[in-house]
């Protein structure tokens, strides 16, 4: 099959197909059309939303038929293929504190790992992680690529409240709750940065195709940072793809 | 006191009651929910009514609509389903703009027809922007009123234009007058018989031929278990080809979701960003007012087009709407009073 593949999504919206998998490389490629829309955007284009394996546009039929939409993005994923070689990625770091009141859970993900808390410290924050997309609530981000090692499953029974900012795993997931919500992953940690900001046109502190790197901090760094937000400057880094750290077992 | 804003003091919540505008558009990507008016169409008609040059906060109110008190002068008016809304008491027909005096009463009384009534306020409600939208999105708890539904005693404001209303010139409607704008026409029962019109797509080919023409050809019943976030309906069964399951993708206001049990979820204002289900179709964007007013219990049936011919649709849609919407426009310089 030769993606992308398209399919009508009613009258103002088409959804591209890049693959039928979770992998970097389709995702490399909705991201890489993601940017191209951005810096050289379409006049009646209103929204993208981009996800594991399709990226759904909506748009004005007034502007563009169908039919032109396929063109359009098309077009867009030869050249994105073109581009794509040097790719530069932005690592965005989730200062993170472990364990205590802030990750209720980080013990018992130690003993289900037979690992010690260190260990599960250690592995947690060596990984650099996809965002592979946002979704479920505002500012909520889809992460692949942790070490089997720590997997764990969710809790049986879901807690009503978790505070905005905590960290989990669910399975051989982990991510951020960027707001308070019920939910039943298990809380290893808790990052004191806001992730979403209704206020900014960019309200999120990452996008889809960012990778995300926890780092550990204590308590104190943690109340600190809480506490004086607003002179805290999210610390990105560009580096090349092979700078990217995957862990070692997938 | 504060003399830029007018306030509106709740007497009584109605069933449920949120402010609601165009929706969060553009934040999709990160993973905001869209929200906005249910019914689009009776809401920006709502807006041109009393004079709004952009779309601004109203008032979405379901099956029964709230008790207010208006502290000062202020223009409203009542689109969408008809929940008989009174001032003062006295019956006031929907599509007409009205000024309300101070101390004044709105109120209202169970749906006759449809599911939702908007009332608009000249200047709009006045409470936080958050990504370019005061809409209401009650399970993500934000915007609106707190991020939730109106509740009695609460009091919101809304923006005033500045305007001397009270010396502004007014049609005065009398008991019995029979006033209504046969320029705009309401909803009737008739329109809730039409079929839903449908584009296939995107995971129809997750569904066999019997699946597809079961979906295309049966009555599906909306249940009780319908709200903001979608639509569930009841009939006969969607059949698969193998699973219900996919890689999550973006899903529009619209998408029809159908999971394990061959039953379709209409997706809607208040829908998450992405999905996990099949989706069979997408109903097309003229037929959602309709559908989002159509009555728990009402069956109704489903037509397959072609996107083209959505497009088409689309097109003289939009033709229409916006000859509505300019009308609406130059009769929201006759405000009645009662």
């Amino acid at each position: 099959m030769t993606y992308p593949i398209f399919y009508p999504v009613g009258d103002s919206a088409i959804s591209a197909q890049f693959g039928n998998t979770i992998s970097v490389e389709t995702n490399k490629k909705i991201r890489t059309i993601l940017q191209s829309f951005s810096t050289n955007p379409v006049l009646g284009i209103v929204e993208l939303v981009p996800t594991y394996c399709a990226l759904l546009i909506q748009y004005d039929p007034i502007l563009h038929s169908y039919e032109d939409m396929c063109h359009i993005i098309k077009e867009r994923s030869i050249i994105g293929d073109d581009m794509n070689s040097n790719g530069i990625v932005r690592i965005v770091e989730i200062p993170t504190v472990y364990g205590g009141e802030y990750g209720p859970d980080l013990e018992f993900v130690a003993s289900h790992s037979n690992l010690s808390i260190e260990e599960v410290i250690a592995i947690h924050s060596s990984t650099d992680y996809l965002v592979y997309m946002l979704g479920f609530i505002p500012g909520f981000t889809y992460l692949g690529g942790m070490d089997q090692r720590i997997a764990t499953p969710r809790l049986s029974s879901p807690r009503t409240h978790i505070a905005a900012g905590s960290v989990g795993i669910a399975g051989n997931q982990t991510g951020i709750y960027p707001s308070e919500s019920p939910g039943g992953w298990q809380i290893i940690g808790r990052t004191p940065l806001v992730m979403y900001d209704g206020n900014k046109e960019d309200p999120t502190l990452v996008r889809a195709g960012d990778y995300v790197r926890y780092v550990p901090i204590s308590e104190d760094g943690f109340l600190h940072m809480f506490n004086h937000l607003e002179q805290y400057e999210p610390i990105v880094h560009h580096c090349k793809e092979e700078e990217v750290r995957h862990c070692e077992l997938q | 006191m504060n003399f830029n804003k007018v306030a509106v003091h709740v007497k009584s919540p109605g069933f449920f009651t949120t402010i609601q505008d165009k929706g969060r558009i553009g934040f999709q990507e990160f993973g905001m929910p869209v929200a906005g008016a249910m019914d689009q169409d009776s809401y920006a008609v709502g807006q041109a009514l009393v004079g709004n040059d952009t779309y601004l906060g109203a008032l979405e109110c379901t099956l029964l609509p709230p008790t207010l008190e208006v502290e000062s002068h202020c223009i409203v008016a009542f689109t969408g389903a008809d929940m008989n809304p009174t001032i003062n008491g006295m019956p006031v027909p929907l599509y007409i703009p009205f000024l309300c005096r101070p101390g004044d009463e709105i109120s209202g009384a169970y749906v006759t027809e449809g599911m939702r009534m908007y009332i608009s306020f000249r200047g709009g409600i006045d409470v936080p922007i958050i990504n370019d939208s005061v809409s209401t999105h009650t399970k993500a708890r934000i915007g609106g009123y707190e991020g939730r539904h109106l509740m009695a005693g609460d009091t919101f404001y809304i923006h005033s234009n500045f305007e001397n209303l009270a010396e502004r010139e007014t049609f005065v409607l009398e008991k019995g007058d029979g006033l209504s704008n046969t320029a705009i026409e309401p909803y009737t029962v008739d329109d809730f018989r039409h079929p839903i019109r449908i584009v296939l797509g995107p995971q129809h080919e997750a569904f066999t031929d019997t699946g597809i023409q079961t979906f295309a050809q049966e009555y599906y019943e909306i249940t009780p278990q319908c709200d903001r976030m979608g639509i569930r309906l009841s009939g006969p069964v969607i059949e698969h080809v193998e699973t219900a399951d996919i890689i999550s993708d973006g899903a529009v206001f619209g998408s029809i979701q159908v999971p394990a049990d061959g039953q379709p979820i209409v997706l809607m204002a208040d829908r998450q960003t992405t999905g996990g289900y099949t989706k069979i179709g997408t109903v097309i964007s003229p037929d959602l007012p309709r559908l989002s007013q159509i009555p728990i219990g009402h069956a109704l049936r489903f037509k397959i087009i072609t996107v083209e011919e959505a497009q088409e649709q689309y097109r003289s849609y939009r033709k229409r709407l916006d000859k509505i919407l300019q009308v609406a426009k130059g009769q929201s310089g006759y405000v009645f009073i009662v």
